[in-house]
Order: C-alpha cells, then structure tokens, then sequence
C-alpha cells in the first residue's frame, strides 16, 4: 500500500502539477535514492525539492510513553485564581496546556473570571504565581480598564503585605509587582468580525515571539463574532471555530500557555415527551468536545456566582460557589 | 508506486517512458487501460514487447488472489480477542475487541468516550502487558488521568511505571500527521509483524471537523484515504483499531405536512442525535458502540448500533469512576 | 514470430468464449427467477447502511460455492473486497445457515457438525478473494480479471464489494467529479475485462454515491450500466415514520427489528419482497 500524496501536506497548486505529471503517490516522488529528478524540477517553484523537505513532509510526529508525559504533567503549573473553591475544582487552578471555556448567561461573570486571571498570571514566582503576561483578545468591547485597575491595586497590594514576610532579595524582585506593571502586562487586541478574530489568532504565534511573558490568552467573547453581524451557517462555523481552537490548542502545547474563552448560552429546543427549550452553551455540541476543560457559571439567589464543572480532564463533575466584590473574584 | 519506471519490466527503456509521457499515459493503470496496438505504436515498442509489459505489470500490480480456505484458515490462526478488562463490556463484544476489526465508539460530548478508551488502553496494557497506541488528537490525553486508572488496579508503583511505558501517546496537530503516523506504524508493522495489536484514536472528528462547510469534498477524499490506510493497518496485520467518534444533536425545521386537517400542529422540530463525519463515515467502521448516559449517576449505557458480528441493539451498562469504567 | 504470438493469444481467448462455464440457475428463484442470473448480466445492489447490501451478495456467494448434494451450486466465485467488513465470517455463518435449510428440506439427509466444518471447507476452495485497499489496486484488479479468468474456467460470478470505495479518494486526486460517470467508467473497465468471458458480475454500491440526479437509469440500448438493479431499503415503521430519515447516521432510532424492503428492476419487469436480516442472512417474508 503507498502513501497517495493528496495525504501530504503540500500547497494546492503543487498537488496540482505532481498530478498532471502523473504522480499519485510519495513512493512515485521519493525513491531510495531522495527525489527523483523529474519531481525535483516540479517541486523547485515551491523550493520543497529537497530531500529533506520531504522527510520532514512525512515524518511521523513524536511519540512519548504515558509515563513521560505524566511526570511533565506533575510539574506544569496552574494559575491560581482568588478563589479556592474554584481552584480546588479545576483541581489546582487554571491549568497551562488547555483550553478552558466558561460559559454562562450575561451577566454570570464570565469576564470578570477571565480579568481576574489576567491579573492572576502575573502573580511573580515569588509569591508562588507563575510571573506571566496575558493576552486579552476582546470581541464584543466588554475591556474594562478601570475594573482591572481595580483587580490589580488589590491583588498588587496584598502581595505587598505578603512580602513583608520575604527575604530582602525576593522583596526587592516583588517591588517590581505593581498595579501599573499588572495593566502593561495585559496586552488588549479589539477585533471585530469573524475575519479579524482569525487574523489575530493567526498572528499569535509572532506576538508571542515579541512578549515570551505571555502565558494566558483569553478570548472574550468566543461566540460573539458568529452571532452578530456577519451571515455564517452551522457547518462553516464549526469549521472557523475548530481551526482557531485546534490553532489556539497547538500554541498552548508549544508554548505551555493557557487559553480561556467565554462562551454564551443559547436556547435549544428538544423534543422528548413533550416539547420542551433548554438552556445549552453556543457553537454546538461538537465545541464542548474540542475544550478540555468547560466550566457554567450562572447567578444564585443572594448574588454569588456558583460555578459548575461540565466537562473537566481530571476530576468527576463538582462545583463552586464565589463571589464577585470589588477587589475581584473571591470566596464567599 | 504506480507511475512507469524503468525499474518495473526490462522492456520499458526511458525513451518509452517519455514517448509515453507526452500523451499523458503515466501510471501502470493508464496502461492496462490502453489498448495494446496504440501502445505499441505510441511507445514505439515491439507489439511483443507491450504483451510482456502488460503481463508483467498485471502480475506485479495486481492484488495478490487468494483461495478462500487459505484466506479463512490464516484468519482464524491469528484472529483473537483482545479482552477491554471491563466484564460486561467484554460480554457484549463476544470477549473483546476482535482483531483485524475497526471499533468506533460515539456519543455525547461528556458522555465518557474518553475515559472508556483510557481504561481499555490501561487495562490492555496492564493485564496483557502488551503496548497500546494512543493516538490524541486534542493534544489533551492527562498522564495523570491515566495514572490514576491504573493506579486504581496496582498498587506496586513499578507495575505501574511498566504499564505507564507501554502506553505510547502521539500528539498529532493535523490530519496530515495523523496520517504520517499511521503509515509508520504500518511501515513497523511490516518490519516486525504482531508489534502492536490495538492503537486507539482518540477522536478523529477534531482533525476533520476544520474541514467542514466550504471544505466538505476536500474532507471526504481525506476521509477516505484514512479509511483505506487504517483498514488495511487491521486487517492485514490484524490489530484492532477503536476510533472515538463524537455525537451530536441535530434540530431540523420539520416542514409541516399540509393535510386537509383543519387541525394542524405548530411544525415540530425534528432532533436527532447523530454520529459526526457523514454518510460516508458510518460505512467504514465494522462496528459501531454508543455511549449514554442512562440516568443512574455515573452510569453509562454502552449500545452495538451497527456491527458485522455482534447482535445489533444489545447493550449493557457500565459505571464512570475516578479511576475508570467497570 | 510476432503473428504467431497474437495468435495464440486469440486462441485462448477463443477457447474461452466457447467454453461454457456452469451455469448458476437456482442461485436465487425469488430475486432472479429460476433460470437466475445469466452470464454477462450485471446485477447492482444498492440501499442505506445496514440494510444487508453486503449479506445478499455473500447469501449468493455461499449458495454459489457450496457443493451440489450441500445444496448448492460448486462453481467458483471471486470476490473482490474493497469494504472489508469481515465477509469470511458472515460467509461462513452464512454457508452454515444454507446447509441448515436444505437438511430442513431434504428429509434423510443427515450432517453431523465435522461432516458441515468439511463441507464448508470444500466449499471455500471455490472461492478466490482479492482484497484492495486503494483505487490503484481495485483498477489492476479489474484490469487484471481477464487473465485471471482465463486461467479459472470453473470460475461465474464475480462479486465486488462494493465498486465506488475509492470514490472520493480518486476524486481528491482528480478523478471524475460526477458520481454516475465515474460508476459508468470502473463498470466499462470491469465490462472490458470480462466481456469474453460468460460470468455474471454482482457489486454493491452504497445509495449515497449516487448524483443528486439520477441519469443513468435505464434505456435498454444501454451496454454500459446494470442489467438489473436491486434497491434495499428500510420499510417505516408505521409508529414513527421517521426512519427513513437520516438513517445513515441517526443513533438511537436504530432499530434490528425492522423489516426491509428489496425492489428489483429489470428488462423483465419489476418486483418488490420484503424480508427480515437475521443471523440467517435475508430471510423473506
């Protein structure tokens, strides 16, 4: 059996010429002595002529033992948000690697959550945090500068008091943590529209090569631009919205970085016995399967927030209760 | 290889090749398909010579045929099961995954897919101590969740470590590394036959789902070369091969039926719950299982949808805990 | 030297078109009538998943490769499989199932189970399977069939399972784009490579490869295409009357206890059965 080259990752026009050539399989490019002349010639328009363009065309990718990535996985560590109920759900915090959603009716702090940890990767190692950056890429303008600001003096000024506790060379490293150093360290993209959100997923890659701080990127709100505006059916959706997460999943593994997008809620009807509508997250069924990690928030009598583990790697299904206060997200 | 070399009959010279060439005749297909006599006089090759060359690439290219009762008894001698090490699902499969077979398993997202697949892998590993392929495609297979599977069955920290180490785990970001590495493991498999007998991989809907929409045709041809690839992987080397699938809920506007009936319904939607990839897809597997959850907490309904051996409809009922299904 | 060797060849050839291969009357009375299906006839059968496409081609099979006092035929039969779903075990199930029918009916014949185990065996010598895992090898093997059947004169039928497994694959690398067309050209490639031989030729043919519009149907005058056409299908059920909908990949609504319907079509006339699928294969009702 070969290997038909339409399975090689090649540029639509070269799999165009290989063809008319009559070249259908690798094993008719490649022989046991590199490329053949006649595929060389082809392929040097495209400059993949060499031989070991090729092998790197189709090469397997690496694979590990579980037991590796297991001890990799033991010394990756999390984001910890203000609030150790949700830290204890998400088993930690928000862990790097992933893709974390969080859905949730307006208004039920999905934002708030996701400033907070903008705020919270900043933490320096210092005082157990992971001494990051983030970045914010805001699609429904809903950045509030003066409510990180506010985020920030808190969580800047608690740490002040932590390192009274410090030796004085780790407290002149933490004079560098202050709420001015937090907002530079939240680097906000505006977009509008489903083109401008891919663009700047795809420019992630060179924004992190500028800031290697970077260690969250949020989207909020993920499903705003395919609700508004522009005219996008179900199945091209699915297909934008798995190539920037499938993007977004790379860069993390890569660059060990978290990702948080929001998500909204929308009503679904479902016919069992009787026609009844329920609340489910947007984007469809198949985007619960692509996050690693899905968490519901929603308002509970008395104002706090509870949170819900939908979908979680480690952990069987749990909850949190928060609250959201001036000073950010904290327990209640 | 399929495009004219000299390497494939001492008849065909380079000058043939070419002459051959400039009327888009290439590959060994073209020429069968050829009537001789204007290959000759294209190629400029003795009539005789063509004869030969048809002959020789008819008995090179062609898929070896073999006697039924050779086939048949090759089948049985290395047909085997490869029990998953959760009781009542190995009673449904007749003792287990069946080798040379394609397994897929679908349901709902959070319906536990994933974690039926990691405790096959850990339990194979562990108890037939032989290694298991995990092919993850999310890029978010947890060593930890694995650990702690197996570490709900041994307590000896090197059983587990051993264990751990027959787990191969392959990140792939793309259809097309998913590809490339199947089509290693079965360079390997040729190399050193019997070296791997279940790969599992977990979810291919996240590698094809980017191509859906505009993209659809592009994705189906794709499709359809894994499919070759995977089922020549299984039935030729006999492995197992157990795919996650993702179910999905479908709404359709149902269009109101227009009777004469003075009383008619509001149109009711029409849901569903379907298997993702399409009509296609739902051909290739050999057997097809659905998970659901059957309202007991974390109890899970485990269902044969569609199989060449296996009573269609039966099912039977496992539970999700920290550590794995039982 | 050159005369002598075109010679020869056509000889052989000629050899094979006045050889009679067995006939394979009584392969099917309900479906193909009792004279069954004639050489050169070209049966194509085509319905959902999972209504038993691949089962009443391996049914035919077995009857054809069993032995005449086994109840069945003892002509060879290829099988050219591009779906692999296991059809030596539903075929073995399938021989088991055949014999049990014709004990039923034949009173005094007795089998003992190693007396079916020999039988089946016996009857799996007659069968040749070519697997073929890409269009290149399922092409060679069309192309191939000429020289292959000259050297069986035993050999009847030809079974393909099913034709357009590489459909999208070929079209990904620029095959033809039309479904209809592309069925017509591998059926032309198969009609060439078997023309000068008398063997029925059956193939199965998934009902989503198929264009939206169906041009193909069916002027007699037609030598390219089927000869007769069997549709399988699910019959609704009359509770929910949705299954027909989506079958292909709806879940729940699955349901093994369905009756099923085969329509068969040809230049003698049209004909409806319903049947059940069992462990059995088909069995009608």
């Amino acid at each position: 059996m070969f290997r038909p080259l339409s399975t090689v990752s090649l540029p639509t026009t070269a799999q165009v010429l290989l063809k008319e050539n009559g070249f259908l399989y690798c094993e008719d490019v490649v022989s046991h002595r590199g490329v053949v002349p006649e595929a060389r010639n082809i392929l040097h328009k495209w400059d993949l002529h060499s031989d070991g363009c090729w092998q790197a065309l189709t090469a397997p990718p690496l694979t590990s033992q579980s037991l590796d990535l297991w001890q990799v996985e033991c010394t990756i560590p999390r984001i910890v948000t203000w609030s150790k109920n949700i830290d204890s759900m998400l088993g930690g915090g928000v862990a790097l690697q992933t893709i974390t959603e969080l859905c949730g009716a307006p208004g039920s702090g999905k934002t708030q959550l996701s400033l907070q940890i903008c705020v919270d990767v900043q933490i320096p190692e210092c005082f157990g945090g992971i001494g990051g950056e983030a970045v914010f890429i805001d699609t429904s303008s809903n950045f509030c500068p003066r409510r990180v600001r506010e985020m920030a003096d808190s969580c800047s000024n608690h740490c002040q008091i932590l390192s009274e506790s410090l030796d004085s060379d780790q407290r002149k490293h933490s004079k560098h943590f202050t709420s001015n150093s937090i907002m530079n360290g939240i680097h906000v993209v505006s977009i509008h529209g489903i083109t401008q959100l891919i663009a700047a997923v795809k420019l992630l890659p060179q924004a992190l090569e500028q800031h290697s701080k970077i260690k969250l990127i949020v989207i909020d709100s993920l499903a705003f631009p395919f609700n508004c505006g522009e005219s996008c059916n179900t199945l091209n959706r699915t297909s934008y919205v798995y190539r920037i997460l499938s993007d977004l999943q790379t860069l993390a593994v890569k660059k060990c970085l978290a990702v948080v997008v929001t998500n909204q809620l929308t009503t679904r009807i479902v016919k069992s016995i009787n026609t009844k509508s329920e609340l489910s997250p947007a984007l469809g069924e198949s985007m619960g399967h692509r996050v690693n990690c899905r968490l519901l928030l929603g308002r509970i009598p008395g104002g706090d927030v509870a949170a819900i583990l939908l979908k979680g790697n480690n952990q069987s299904s749990s909850s949190a209760k928060f609250k959201i206060t001036k000073a950010g997200i904290r327990d209640c | 290889m399929a495009k004219l070399s000299t390497s494939m009959c001492q008849v065909l010279t380079k000058t043939a090749i070419e002459n051959l060439g400039q009327r888009k005749i290439f590959t060994v297909v073209d020429v069968l398909q050829e009537d001789p006599k204007k290959l000759a006089s294209i190629s400029k090759l003795d009539f005789k010579d063509i004869l030969t060359l048809r002959q020789a690439l008819v008995s090179n290219y062609t898929p070896f045929p073999r006697q039924g009762l050779d086939a048949y008894n090759e089948l049985m001698s290395n047909c085997s099961y490869i029990p998953t090490g959760i009781q009542k699902l190995d009673e449904l499969l007749g003792g287990g995954f069946l080798t040379g077979n394609v397994f897929e398993i679908c349901g709902l997202s959070g319906s536990g897919k994933t974690q039926l697949c990691l405790t096959v892998a850990a339990n194979v590993a562990l108890q037939m101590k032989k290694v298991v392929h995990l092919i993850d495609t999310k890029l978010d297979v947890s060593g930890k969740r694995i650990h702690s599977i197996i570490e709900g069955r041994e307590s000896d920290e090197e059983v587990i470590g051993n264990t751990m180490e027959k787990i191969l785990v392959t990140r792939v970001n793309n259809f097309y590394e998913l590809y490339s590495f199947l089509y290693h493991l079965k360079n390997q498999l040729v190399r050193e036959p019997g070296s791997v007998r279940l790969i599992v991989i977990e979810s291919l809907p996240a590698v094809f789902l980017q191509y859906m929409g505009n993209y659809k045709m592009d994705s189906l041809g794709l499709l359809n070369n894994l499919a070759s690839l995977v089922k020549y992987i299984a039935h030729e080397h006999y492995v197992s091969i157990l795919i996650i699938n993702l179910a999905s809920i479908w709404v359709e506007e149902e269009s109101a039926p227009l009777n004469d009936d003075s009383q008619m319904e509001p149109p009711v939607p029409h849901v569903d719950v379907k298997a993702l990839l399409g009509k296609y897809w739902a051909h290739v597997p050999n057997t097809r299982l659905y998970i659901e959850q059957n309202g007991v907490p974390n109890g899970r309904k485990v269902t044969v949808m569609k199989s060449t051996h296996l009573a269609l409809g039966s099912s039977c009922i496992v539970s999700i805990t920290s550590d794995g299904v039982r | 030297m050159m005369d002598y060797q075109i010679k020869a060849e056509s000889g052989r050839q000629l050899l094979a078109r006045l050889s009679t291969r067995p006939g394979l009357g009584g392969l099917d009375e309900r479906l193909l009538g009792p004279a069954g299906p004639l050489p050169h006839d070209v049966i194509e059968i085509t319905g959902e998943p999972s209504v038993g496409k691949s089962v009443l081609a391996l049914q035919w099979v077995a009857r054809a490769i069993l032995s005449p006092p086994r109840g069945g035929l003892g002509v060879e039969v290829l099988l050219i499989d591009a779906d692999h779903h296991q059809p030596l075990f539903v075929l073995v199930r399938l021989l088991q199932s055949c014999m049990k029918a014709f004990m039923s009916k034949t009173p005094g014949l007795r089998l003992n189970s190693s007396l079916v185990e020999t039988s089946i065996k016996d009857a799996l010598k007659r069968l040749t399977i070519v697997s073929v895992y890409d269009s290149t090898n399922l092409y060679t093997a069309l192309l191939g069939l000429d020289m292959m059947l000259l050297s069986k004169p035993q050999m009847s039928m030809v079974v393909i399972d099913s034709l357009p497994a590489f459909y999208w694959s070929d079209r990904l690398s620029g095959g033809l784009p039309h479904m209809d067309s592309y069925l017509k050209r591998l059926l032309t490639v198969l009609q060439n490579s078997t023309k000068q031989h008398k063997v029925t030729v059956v193939f199965t043919r998934p009902s989503h490869f198929q264009s939206a519009v169906p041009s193909r149907f069916r002027s007699k005058d037609d030598t390219v295409g089927s000869t007769r056409l069997i549709t399988l299908s699910r019959v609704d059920d009359a509770n929910t009357g949705e299954s027909s909908k989506g079958s292909g990949t709806s879940l729940p609504r699955q349901n093994c206890q369905s009756t099923f319907c085969a329509v068969i079509r040809s230049a003698y006339g049209q004909s409806s059965h319903k049947y059940l699928i069992n462990k059995d294969g088909l069995t009608w009702l």
